[in-house]
């Protein structure tokens, strides 16, 4: 086992490697000099070599590249072109706002995945099944921030029983927290039960099939017993690699969401980084999220063999 | 779908698909295939949505009294009325109008980029299947890099180099798609390769790029469709998307993305603002679906006996 682990987490290291090369170049392949941006558009020749010289574009493009890694890996993620100030502590200040919404969000899915998918498989063509198919195939198709302005036109302008954009830390204020939290985890965690509540299902009907849920019902155990302890504990195992995945779609939906509902997370930072031209702040956001998500994606195949020895005996 | 369609086994792909295996059925591949898959439900219906919404597009000029850019001082915010059956815009603009000419740019980009996409994926997986080696070395390497990248934001990251606009997003979506055609025509090209038929190919004296076109390649025609028909309802979606953060196409040229971004500031004086485009995209792209998953079901076998 650590011998497979080990090897995937080198196989990972030219991606990020060749990732890193990817997010540097977007600095250098995006049309005018990053310097003008940062000497201001009147800016004389002089000033200009000077601001090239200070951002170290005087020199090679690879040696440029390895400074600027160097300092990433040393937790320098550079300063903001606009305001000046570092971007580590930009991105500080944003991710509380994007883990609130994240972590909301993927309870949500999971929580609405296994409402929507479980008791379709266990009575199929049932009333059950063709309501929670009918429900992930809405889900599945329905836009993001179309279901957000739909809450907003229901809960907020309608009903008033929600306010439409805000964020507040649920260590400050839980109440209004979670209020300002609702709406848009909601939005996150419907869109993302479309796949993952198909997916479930397909896994319980697949697991139903097999023949020791044959062996375990001619046994007599109670039929409870057999859908809890046999088939739900097998189905779920391929479900929570394709959960872990969800958490890139989370961030997508995360960005667009926080948008809907002006929420001051790390989307929008992205967002506004490219509105600015603030490339800094564009780099080293894109940076977070691809590490988070090959992290992510690590974390799945580590918790896969886990759960299921097999998979490690298949691979070596 | 009928108890007996479903009891009927399937040999092979094409035979799924419902191409011909003898001179018996005489009819055309693809009208064979049109005809199994008005036979399936989900099918019909999605290909009933999708018609609808591409005929109101393309012919939207014979559709709607109002161009999409006309605005008609004194009926901003009117709400829908026969006159405008969608309501009005804070520039009087018709919205109907505007959702119709608007879902052009979701279609011409949604297939567009699938198009490019496929192209390029399938050209390179076939390579790379083909000679193996470094090339194919090469280019897994690079489609695994941009496989890091969550969707959007590969998106935001072509964006933020090239700046934004409808092209630059259709570009982006291309790009995001390529490793998934790329790493279908190379699996297909692996698994193909093997076979007798490739061999006796060679035996005959066949070069490499005619064993490739002619004999390999229609063999990966299949779990192309598939993927074909399940990536455009989400590159119509992702375009929206990007359209909607303001990096798709920008206004006032209208689309649906962008006229819900708009549509956000006046949601309490102008609900049907944001509701309309919305619904157009929704119905568009859950007809998409249908139609994939209807697809999806004929080409594979094995799927048809869970659903």
């Amino acid at each position: 086992m650590t011998v497979y682990l080990l090897r995937r987490v080198i196989e990972l290291l030219p991606v990020l490697f060749l990732a890193s090369i990817a997010v540097f170049l977007l600095l250098h392949l995006a049309p005018g000099d990053p310097s003008y941006f940062v000497a201001g558009r009147d800016a004389t020749p002089e000033e200009l070599a000077a601001v090239r010289k200070k951002m170290g574009l005087d020199k090679p493009l690879q040696v440029q590249y390895f400074i600027w890694l160097a300092e990433i890996l040393r937790g320098n993620l550079g300063e903001s072109a606009l305001s000046g100030q570092p971007v580590a502590k930009l991105i500080q200040a944003r991710l509380p706002a994007t883990l609130h919404l994240t972590v909301a969000g993927f309870l949500l899915t999971i929580l609405l995945s296994l409402l929507a998918g479980v008791p379709g498989a266990l009575r199929p063509n049932s009333k059950v099944d063709h309501f929670w198919s009918g429900y992930s195939a809405v889900a599945f198709g329905i836009p993001v921030f179309w279901l957000g302005i739909l809450f907003i036109l229901l809960f907020s302008v309608r009903l008033r029983w929600l306010p439409p954009s805000g964020y507040v830390s649920i260590l400050d204020d839980p109440v209004r927290s979670v209020r300002l939290l609702l709406m848009p985890a909601l939005t996150l965690g419907i869109a993302n039960s479309g796949v993952l509540s198909r997916f479930i299902k397909f896994s319980v009907l697949e697991t139903l099939q097999q023949d020791y849920i044959r062996t375990a019902r001619s046994k007599g155990l109670a039929e409870r017993v057999v859908i809890r302890r046999h088939a739900l504990r097998n189905a779920l195992i391929p479900v929570v690699t394709v959960a872990a995945l969800m958490v890139g779609r989370l961030l997508g939906g995360a960005v667009v969401i926080e948008v809907v509902f002006a929420w001051p997370g790390l989307g929008r930072l992205l967002l506004e980084g490219i509105n600015n031209r603030d490339y800094p702040v564009v780099q080293a956001t894109l940076l977070f999220v691809v590490l988070i998500f090959v992290l992510v994606n690590l974390i799945t195949d580590f918790l896969y063999v886990y759960l299921d020895p097999r998979v490690q005996l298949e691979r070596n | 779908m009928t108890a007996a369609d479903e009891v009927e086994v399937a040999h092979s792909p094409s035979e799924a698909a419902g191409l011909p295996l003898g001179n018996d059925q005489a009819s055309h591949p693809s009208r064979a295939f049109l005809q199994r898959l008005l036979r399936s439900r989900s099918g019909r219906f999605g290909l009933f949505l999708v018609l609808v919404l591409v005929i109101l597009s393309l012919f939207a000029p014979l559709v709607v009294g109002f161009l999409p850019l006309e605005m008609n001082r004194g009926d901003e915010f009117e709400p829908p009325s026969a006159r405008y059956i969608f309501g009005t815009d804070q520039f009087g603009r018709d919205i109907f109008s505007r959702v119709l000419y608007g879902g052009r740019i979701s279609l011409l980009v949604g297939y567009g980029s699938i198009g490019v996409a496929a192209l390029i994926g399938v050209g390179s997986g076939l390579l790379a299947g083909y000679l193996l080696g470094l090339v194919d070395t090469a280019i897994m390497r690079l489609w695994d890099v941009l496989l890091a990248f969550p969707n959007i934001f590969l998106g935001i990251a072509v964006v933020a180099v090239l700046g934004p606009g409808q092209f630059v997003s259709a570009l982006a979506i291309a790009i995001m798609n390529m490793p998934h055609f790329s790493r279908i025509a190379r699996a297909a090209v692996i698994a193909e390769k093997q076979k007798e038929y490739v061999e006796a190919a060679r035996a005959i004296g066949a070069s490499d790029r005619r064993i490739v076109i002619k004999s390999i390649l229609p063999n990966t025609i299949p779990p192309l469709l598939a993927q074909i028909a399940t990536a455009i309802p989400r590159a119509i979606l992702l375009e929206a998307s990007l359209s909607f953060l303001g990096l798709g196409a920008q206004p006032p040229r209208p689309s649906w993305g962008n006229m819900l971004e708009d549509s956000r500031e006046f949601l309490w004086r102008a609900p049907w603002y944001g509701f309309f485009p919305g619904l157009a995209l929704f119905l568009l792209v859950l007809g998409l679906i249908f139609l994939a998953n209807a697809i999806r079901d004929l080409l594979d076998p094995t799927r048809q006996n869970i659903e």
